[in-house]
């Protein structure tokens, strides 16, 4: 156990055969694998990240058109109130002009009335006070 | 002192720590057969295992040798942990034989590894690799120092190997001397509490060596101070 002999040449050699296998085998392999599985995970690691960037994206765009669509129905909103509104002003004039009209065109139909009646009573007289001097004449 | 082995008692011309070397080549590399074969994105089952395994190894590369050199030196360090840890639990099953408990088996990695890093150290730097040999002063007035420092620095280097295959023959043989002793005085309960050591030994000593590879390299491809 303490002698060298000529096995010792053998076992050198096979350690050295030992270590081409296992490259070869073992070490290779495991090396391309630990590299395409960090590969793999950085791959995947990135395409997260544009998933994330991508929703980010999505999430802001989202808020942009919810905020344009609260701005055109704030301004629908307004457009059309101002439109009642204009139209409630046309119809309260209208109504006023209307009613001015009807006021003045009875004021001119009293007035014509009154005239007329006051006619009427003057011929009334007329024909009283000539009724009263006919018949104090043939008194 | 001896005791039998399956594997010996089948094979009798060839030594056991060999055949059983051979049987943990098998294991491990029909182990790793089985992983490859169903390798999948998200694990299951044994290629779990095998994942922190190689996970833990490759932490271990990374960090001791640095980003630029961890991954290339990552089957040798992982070989020498796997083969190495196999080879050592090896010896706490009955009528196995641990092959690091025979320097053979040992030096068979750790002069490798010698001749290894120091290659790496030469194909990094070229010939300025020698200044990693050269210590801490750059001087003209310096140069016996740095001569001395050189002598020193290689006797260092040359006790590496020496240190990583004394030190696991060491362990394990002692492990294995243990456990037999152990065996014989009092075989019912003693021996379980040294077979939980035993197997810490045995992952210590298999994490040891493929660290200390992993700093001599280090030590090697980085620059020079």
């Amino acid at each position: 156990m303490l002698e060298f002999n000529n096995w010792f040449f053998v076992l050198m050699i096979q350690f050295f055969v030992l270590m081409f296998i296992l490259n070869a085998i073992l070490f290779k392999p495991m090396i391309e694998l630990f590299s395409q599985r960090e590969q793999m995970i950085k791959g995947a690691l990135e395409e997260a990240q544009i998933m994330n960037e991508k929703k980010e994206k999505a999430i802001a765009q989202m808020n942009a058109d919810l905020a344009n669509a609260k701005a055109q129905a704030k301004q629908i909103i307004n457009s059309l109130r101002e439109e009642a509104l204009a139209y409630q002003r046309e119809v309260i004039s209208s109504a006023e002009k209307e009613a001015v009209q009807m006021i003045e065109k009875a004021r001119a139909e009293i007035k014509a009335e009154t005239e007329r009646v006051r006619v009427m009573l003057r011929q009334e007289v007329e024909r009283l006070s000539d009724e009263i001097v006919n018949k104090l004449i043939k008194v | 002192m001896e005791a039998p082995t399956f594997l010996h008692m089948l094979f009798p011309s060839i030594p056991p720590y060999v055949s059983y070397s051979w049987l943990a080549m098998a294991l491990i590399i029909g182990v790793s057969l089985v992983v490859k074969r169903n390798l999948k994105m998200v694990p299951a089952g044994i290629q779990n295992v095998m994942e922190v395994l190689t996970e833990f190894l490759r932490g271990q590369a990374l960090m001791s040798i640095g980003h630029h050199w961890g991954d290339k030196f990552l089957p040798l360090l992982g070989t020498l942990f796997i083969y190495i840890l196999v080879c050592n639990l090896f010896g706490l099953i009955p009528g196995f034989e641990s092959p690091t408990s025979n320097v053979n088996m040992t030096f068979a990695m750790a002069i490798p590894v010698f001749f290894i890093y120091q290659f790496m150290g030469f194909k990094v730097h070229g010939i300025r690799y020698l200044e990693h040999f050269l210590g801490p002063i750059r001087s003209i007035y310096a140069i016996p120092f740095m001569m001395f420092m050189f002598v020193v620095e290689w006797i260092t280097h040359l006790a590496r190997p020496l240190t990583l295959g004394v030190r696991l023959f060491g362990n394990m043989f002692g492990k294995h001397l243990l456990l037999m002793v152990l065996g014989i005085l009092a075989p019912l309960i003693v021996p379980v509490a040294f077979l939980g050591l035993g197997t810490l030994v045995s992952v210590l000593q298999a994490y040891v060596f493929m660290l200390l590879t992993a700093v001599y390299i280090a030590g090697a491809v980085e620059e020079s101070h």
